[in-house]
């Protein structure tokens, strides 16, 4: 069931409709009762995988809830990580690992098969997601900031929240718990009208832009190789920055309008992520919950433990943390690659701040000042885009050596940039005013009429410029 | 940059204020769809050349039933049919070797086939509207297929409210789709918005229709393929039942493409009869204007050896 289908309408308006005729118990149970619905839409056979790491994680967080031992709550918080990284490992990883190995063999002369069980395995939905948010949950129970979970119920909840359970934002135990265990406000005109907006945007951004665009990327990276030009190569990776952000950007929007809806407030994912002026702003705007993730989970220990010294240290935990996050998004060299070159950057950014050749301009700097970094920024974000979206390293090589080399005209190219305009322009229109503003619901704040004629725009858009396929939203996928 | 969550700031009385106005920004998109509803239902046959065609068929169906005593031929079809087959030439050459003179009628919706011509002729053309003297159910490649019809157009043009519960059950196998049909009965607006967005595209965008094509013909590639022909028997049976006269045609395509021998066995079983044009003597690639439709030439050699079959047939 995806936030953009019919049924998910008609399960959101049950669900809805007698959702605030409950107390907070029965709210729970029916959000408990819905999260399992709504995961096991997908495919009820991994149904049992989500409740194997809630019985794992329940039980590791209370046991760590009386352990006062520190090697046992070490041994305990072991356990979780294993459980959890392991299925994460067997159902993401195992195929990529034994097919790799076997290419490794080959190399050598020996000839091995992948074994037919492992070609059959299927990517469960959400697990990278999921595994993230319990992880969270037992380290922050194990670091003692969080009190555990008295009821297996409560735990299931957080964990198959169903708003942000396929795709995020990935919530902490912090921030979700006390949502769920205690009474919500009921739903208001104020957070109808932000649950609203919330809805419109991430609905305008998948529907309109992000799948429209697919039409166009999933061409371009279709060309045969040696077929492509310089200037669909530019198209094709503008046009998926733009797809992934919108796709992403949009569920995300989505999850929050409708937890705003059902009382509760999610994090934001993305703050305009293409007006960054760095790489490392912009991972403060994209993806901000993987970011921050990392950067508590693995960046910091590794910061704290780590015998290395000085900068030298930052570089190396900087490449360590951002190839994590390539291979969190699949098992694939591009992803491996796609991190490593954003490690890269951000090293490169620390070594060029150290020695005073960058100087990042300050947010409260004009338009012409800032302009500069965002393109900069963003066409560096973009070469990333382009290993991303590739089917392999080869395909990634022939649109750079595109770039380099094969630079004419051609009618795909002019088409490209002009549906790229087109779908763009209005929403890139409307985050230049957001940016302009610094405040990501500034639309709320204005007089009714104008926001009527923002949505109505969008909501036209919605209706109006369908795609001619609906996509899944590409993070499932991870 | 803000966050600006309601339990904070958005809590403030003026938001709060503003908050209230909220009901007239929904009653405002009411309004416009609601507008663009009456708009699209006041102009629906000034969309597309297609949908007028589409809305025309009841006087195609009426035309059938004017009394006079000539020969009536309906071809079911699509843009091959219409691009292929020259009605007046067809006409021309039936009468010379017919003993009554002969009509052509068509209808053929861009983008049809097996899985909608059914659905359409039940709508259209089955009794007690006055049958024609034989129907003629032209395709190529992959039109006869067993796809699944698109839920969205068959609502909106093929679908009849009487057949509304059979294609539900018999056509349609998720809920989304379900559902997708019951919106697309309910809003005109639905069914042609995919229309709006091409005459828009067609307008703004340079080199529209040729990329689109190249776009369509790459995942034409990967997209699904049935060697199934439940829909041309029921097609067929329907037919039958009332005493319509059936001939299947298959046209020519630049990819030569394969009639699988159970789909000739269905139509031997339907006593219909099938007439093979895949390959028609002097009808050359140069004969195509793009893989799939005949140039005005290629249309006056297919039509002739069509009128040549049918004369042998009768």
């Amino acid at each position: 069931m995806q936030f953009n289908s019919w049924t998910f309408g008609v399960f959101f308006a049950l669900l809805w409709l007698t959702y605030g005729r409950l107390r907070l118990r029965g709210q729970n149970v029916l959000l408990l009762a819905a999260g399992n619905v709504f995961y096991g839409w997908w495919d009820w056979r991994f149904l049992p995988l989500l409740w194997f790491s809630i019985i794992v994680d329940f039980n590791v967080g209370r046991a760590l809830g009386s352990a006062a031992e520190p090697r046992r709550r070490w041994h305990l918080l072991l356990v979780s990580l294993t459980a959890n990284l392991g299925v994460l490992f067997l159902f993401k990883y195992l195929k990529f690992f034994a097919g790799e190995c076997c290419r490794l063999i080959g190399f050598f002369g020996e000839h091995h098969d992948v074994p037919p069980w492992i070609k059959t395995i299927v990517l469960p939905v959400g697990i990278s997601f999921y595994t993230f948010q319990t992880l969270s949950y037992t380290i922050d129970v194990y670091r003692r900031r969080t009190q555990p979970v008295r009821s297996i119920f409560d735990y299931a909840l957080y964990h198959s929240f169903f708003p942000q359970l396929l795709a995020g934002p990935i919530e902490r135990p912090g921030a979700l718990l006390p949502q769920l265990l205690n009474q919500r406000p009921a739903l208001d005109w104020a957070r109808f009208q932000e649950g609203l907006h919330h809805l419109i945007t991430g609905f305008f951004r998948k529907l309109v832009v992000a799948d429209n665009l697919a039409a166009l990327v999933n061409h371009i990276f279709s060309l045969p190789p040696g077929r492509i030009t310089a200037l669909e190569a530019l198209a094709g990776a503008y046009a998926f920055a733009f797809q992934i952000y919108c796709d992403f950007a949009g569920y995300s929007s989505m999850a929050q309008g409708i937890a705003r809806w059902l009382g509760f407030e999610l994090m934001w994912n993305f703050r305009l992520p293409f007006f960054a002026t760095s790489p490392q702003m912009f991972w403060q705007r994209w993806h901000i919950s993987l970011s921050t993730w990392l950067r508590d989970y693995l960046f910091m220990p590794l910061m704290t433990t780590s015998p290395l010294k000085g900068v030298g240290k930052v570089y190396a935990v900087t490449l360590i943390v951002q190839l994590a996050s390539g291979a969190w998004h699949g098992a694939a060299w591009t992803f491996v690659a796609w991190g490593l070159l954003h490690g890269l950057y951000l090293c490169a950014q620390v070594w060029l701040a150290r020695a005073g050749w960058f100087e990042e301009p300050d947010a409260r700097a004009g338009w012409a000042r800032r302009i500069p970094f965002m393109l900069l920024t963003f066409h560096l974000v973009c070469a990333g885009m382009i290993l991303f979206r590739s089917t392999g390293i080869a395909q990634a090589e022939d649109f750079f050596t595109a770039l380099g080399t094969r630079w004419h005209g051609s009618a795909l190219a002019s088409y490209g940039f002009a549906y790229l305009a087109f779908f763009t322009a209005p929403l890139v229109i409307f985050e230049c005013w957001l940016e302009q503003k610094g405040d990501m619901l500034a639309l709320l704040k204005v007089r009714w009429q104008w926001r009527a004629l923002a949505y109505i725009v969008m909501a036209l858009a919605i209706w109006f410029l369908p795609p001619e396929n609906t996509n899944e939203f590409i993070y499932f996928q991870f | 940059m803000s966050s600006s969550t309601s339990s904070s700031s958005g809590a403030a009385a003026a938001g709060a204020s503003a908050a209230r106005d909220e009901w007239k920004v929904l009653v405002a998109l009411a309004v416009v769809f609601l507008l663009a509803e009456a708009g699209i239902r006041l102009t629906e046959r000034r969309l597309s050349v297609d949908i007028a065609h589409i809305r025309g068929a009841p006087e195609v169906a009426a035309r059938l039933d004017d009394g006079t005593r000539a020969r009536d031929v309906l071809v079911l079809g699509n843009s091959s049919a219409r691009a292929g087959i020259d009605a007046t030439l067809l006409a021309r050459q039936l009468d010379a070797v017919g003993r009554r003179s002969t009509r052509i009628h068509f209808f053929y919706p861009d983008g049809g086939n097996i899985g909608v011509w059914r659905w359409a002729w039940r709508r259209y053309f089955a009794p007690p509207v006055k049958q024609p003297d034989l129907v003629l159910v032209c395709g190529a490649k992959s039109h006869f297929d067993d796809i699944a019809p698109k839920p969205v157009i068959s609502a909106g043009c093929f679908v009849s409210a009487k057949d509304t519960p059979a294609f539900l059950s018999g056509e349609l196998h998720s809920l989304e789709s379900r559902l997708e049909f019951l919106l697309a009965k309910a809003s005109l607006s639905f069914v042609h918005r995919e229309r709006v967005q091409r005459r828009v595209l067609d307008m703004l965008m340079p080199h529209n229709r040729e990329v689109l094509g190249a776009m369509a013909a790459s995942a034409a590639l990967s997209a699904p393929h049935s060697e199934g022909s439940a829909r041309l028997a029921a097609l067929l049976a329907d037919l039958k039942a009332a005493h319509t006269r059936a001939i299947v045609v298959t046209l020519p395509s630049v990819t030569p493409y394969d009639v699988p021998g159970s789909r000739i066995a269905v139509i031997q079983e339907s006593a219909a009869r099938w007439i093979d044009l895949r390959r028609v003597p002097g009808i050359t690639p140069r004969d195509f204007h793009d893989g799939a439709h005949l140039n005005p030439d290629g249309a006056v050699k297919l039509t002739s050896a069509l009128a040549q079959a049918l004369a042998d047939h009768d």
